[in-house]
């Protein structure tokens, strides 16, 4: 009898599952640009979905960043055009919309062209990349030609039309200082932040989520803890790592902010308030413990 | 492991066993030092014409016939299974060195990953070269090694063809990458290795379900120290890596940003060519943890200065 129930419950449950995984399968699919729209590009062959794990398949250590985020799953399709030139198009759908728009954040090169395509958009010599509710799509060209590039954008409308709905970015973003932000980005851990390039290949700030700032003369981070206790003990780590580390010289705190230089001639400031900690990096002293304090002062007032 | 072990066993395990803790000394040594040569060799040529510059940067150091003996099995490690821009070696590349390899006599040559034909036909020179290509076999037969002086990585599935190939070339791009900061080389052997271990150069030896909560890259330091454990397998005897169009942001998939210093380098040592190399994404060798880890397994040079640096 019991065997009996068990067995029913496993063939449920397969079933659930199955049926779960066609919708999603169908979600993606229904994302796809209808084939007379893309005209003068066509599909080299059937749309591909990589599932969790197996988006090393598609895109090897790429994946990481993705799942540092919060992954899904992808489809992925080429297209060619008569001249022998192809597109790749790959819709990701993330788990959250402050996923998708994570992931588009970090990987937006600094000279894109923003462009009117999906909620944030923008246009690179051979691709585009754009968010939209849960999804972060990427659309390159195997060349930068001006075919190429007039497909890539049709191609990019098309997915962008057939999202459904928006999403919010992560509220954590609002929380830098607005006067001279030129880019932001949203991180979920250490692969996220370390695309700045200012940290070495040490989780300092023990994967947490955070929003990182760039400004003419400097760079400031915001990260987010579970609650002021886990915050103190970050920043207690930090002002170690700071101490401790050979990069780091002429360590002070002074004013509740930690300042170090590094081998690089960049001084690093940090501070907490409540959650939250604040880094702010800069080439000047001064600038970098201003900035810091301010920010920090600023999250005590919210 | 099983303390007796039959004759046949220990024959196979001999044969492959790179990692040395079976084989004994002399195929440990072998393996381990590459080219027996302490003198670490590295020559660089920049311009359009990357089929030619890969042969012209192979010849200064002497020449295919001096890696490649006529009769010998060549294993290549092509970084070449990502579509984007910037994101795989040129196959022009690729093709000059196995042309190289035919010319000087090879026997047969093994893919010691999947080299799709997909990506043969990116090359203007793939049809011209179709018997070439064709000699150019994939199995996809792995063996476990062990790992002797692995600090991280104690064990590891790899493709059995890197072990038996008589001569080992490596064949990678130099290109950003969001964990490890570059991959160039040393980073390549993860091309030869199973999915399984892979999974293991993440986590480290501890495995099971805690694993699958840290997160991936949780800890770099695995990563970096695993790959510089996985090279100790079998070292490359010639590398010739592709620094002409290559992602400098978004790596390792991309898309990213290109940066185009159409630079073909051959090496006769793989960190000595890493080392060189990583100057194209404005980074510092010696802050680079897989490099460091390398060195301290005395992989190649302490620094530039030891290696002969030719350009043209």
């Amino acid at each position: 009898m019991t065997r009996h129930f068990l067995f029913i419950c496993v063939l449920i449950a397969v079933s659930i599952s199955q049926s779960i995984s066609q919708n999603q399968t169908d979600s993606l699919f229904s994302l796809l640009p209808k084939d007379s729209i893309t005209t003068g590009w066509s599909r080299v062959d059937t749309a591909r979905i990589y599932r969790g794990e197996e988006l090393f398949h598609l895109i090897d250590g790429g994946a990481d960043l993705f799942f540092e985020y919060g992954f899904r799953q992808v489809m992925a399709v080429e297209y060619q055009n008569a001249g022998g030139e192809s597109v790749n198009l790959e819709i990701y759908e993330m788990n959250d919309p402050s996923a998708a728009y994570g992931i588009y954040s970090i990987r937006i090169a600094d000279g894109a062209t923003p462009i009117d395509i999906g909620q944030e958009g923008s246009a690179h010599p051979y691709y585009i990349m754009l968010w939209k509710g849960k999804y972060y799509v990427s659309v390159a060209g195997s060349d930068s030609t001006q075919e190429c590039r007039k497909g890539l954008e049709v191609i990019a409308r098309c997915v962008d039309q057939n999202i459904p709905g928006r999403g919010q970015r992560p509220s954590i973003v609002e929380l830098l200082p607005k006067e001279g932000l030129l880019t932001r980005k949203y991180f979920r851990g250490y692969l996220g932040v370390s695309t700045i390039r200012v940290f070495d290949e040490k989780d300092i700030f023990r994967s947490a989520e955070g929003a990182i700032g760039a400004y003419k003369d400097r760079t400031m981070l915001v990260l987010r803890y579970g609650n002021t206790a886990e915050a103190e003990q970050r920043l207690v780590e930090i002002k170690a790592y700071l101490k401790s580390n050979k990069r780091f010289q002429h360590y002070k705190h002074r004013d509740q902010i930690s300042t170090a230089i590094d081998s690089k001639h960049r001084y690093f400031s940090s501070g907490q308030s409540g959650a939250y900690l604040v880094v702010a990096v800069s080439s000047v002293d001064s600038i970098s413990q201003a900035s810091c304090r301010g920010a920090t002062l600023l999250l005590g007032t919210r | 492991m099983k303390d007796n072990i039959d004759r046949r066993e220990f024959v196979k395990r001999c044969a492959f066993a790179g990692a040395g803790i079976i084989a004994g000394t002399s195929i440990s040594k072998a393996f381990e030092t590459g080219n027996l040569s302490t003198e670490y060799e590295l020559c660089s040529v920049v311009g359009d014409r990357y089929f030619d510059n890969a042969i012209k940067a192979v010849e200064a150091l002497g020449g295919m016939k001096k890696f490649v003996q006529r009769g010998n099995t060549v294993g290549i490690l092509v970084n070449s299974p990502l579509d984007n821009a910037g994101a795989f070696v040129k196959p022009d590349i690729s093709l000059a060195v196995v042309k190289m390899c035919l010319d000087a006599g090879a026997k047969q040559i093994y893919a010691l990953n999947d080299i799709s034909q997909r990506y043969w036909k990116r090359s203007k020179l793939s049809e011209k070269m179709k018997t070439e290509i064709e000699r150019v076999q994939y199995s996809d037969e792995m063996t476990e090694v062990t790992i002797e002086k692995g600090k991280m990585l104690k064990k590891a599935e790899i493709s059995r063809a890197l072990l038996s190939c008589d001569v080992y070339i490596n064949i990678p791009i130099i290109k950003d990458h969001e964990g490890t900061k570059y991959t160039c080389n040393l980073k390549n052997i993860m091309g030869a290795c199973s999915s399984s271990t892979c999974r293991r150069f993440h986590f480290g030896e501890s495995s099971g379900l805690s694993s699958l909560f840290k997160g991936y890259y949780s800890n770099i330091e695995v990563l970096a120290q695993s790959i510089a454990d996985a090279n100790l397998i079998r070292r490359p005897n010639l590398s010739v890596v592709d620094a002409t169009e290559f992602l400098a942001t978004n790596g390792p998939s991309g898309p990213g940003d290109i940066r185009m210093p159409r630079e073909v380098i051959a090496a006769t040592n793989c960190l000595a060519a890493d080392m060189y190399a990583t100057r194209h994404l404005g980074l510092d060798w010696a802050e680079l943890l897989v490099i460091r880890y390398a060195q301290q397994h005395g992989y190649g040079p302490k620094t530039l200065k030891e290696v002969r640096i030719q350009t043209i």
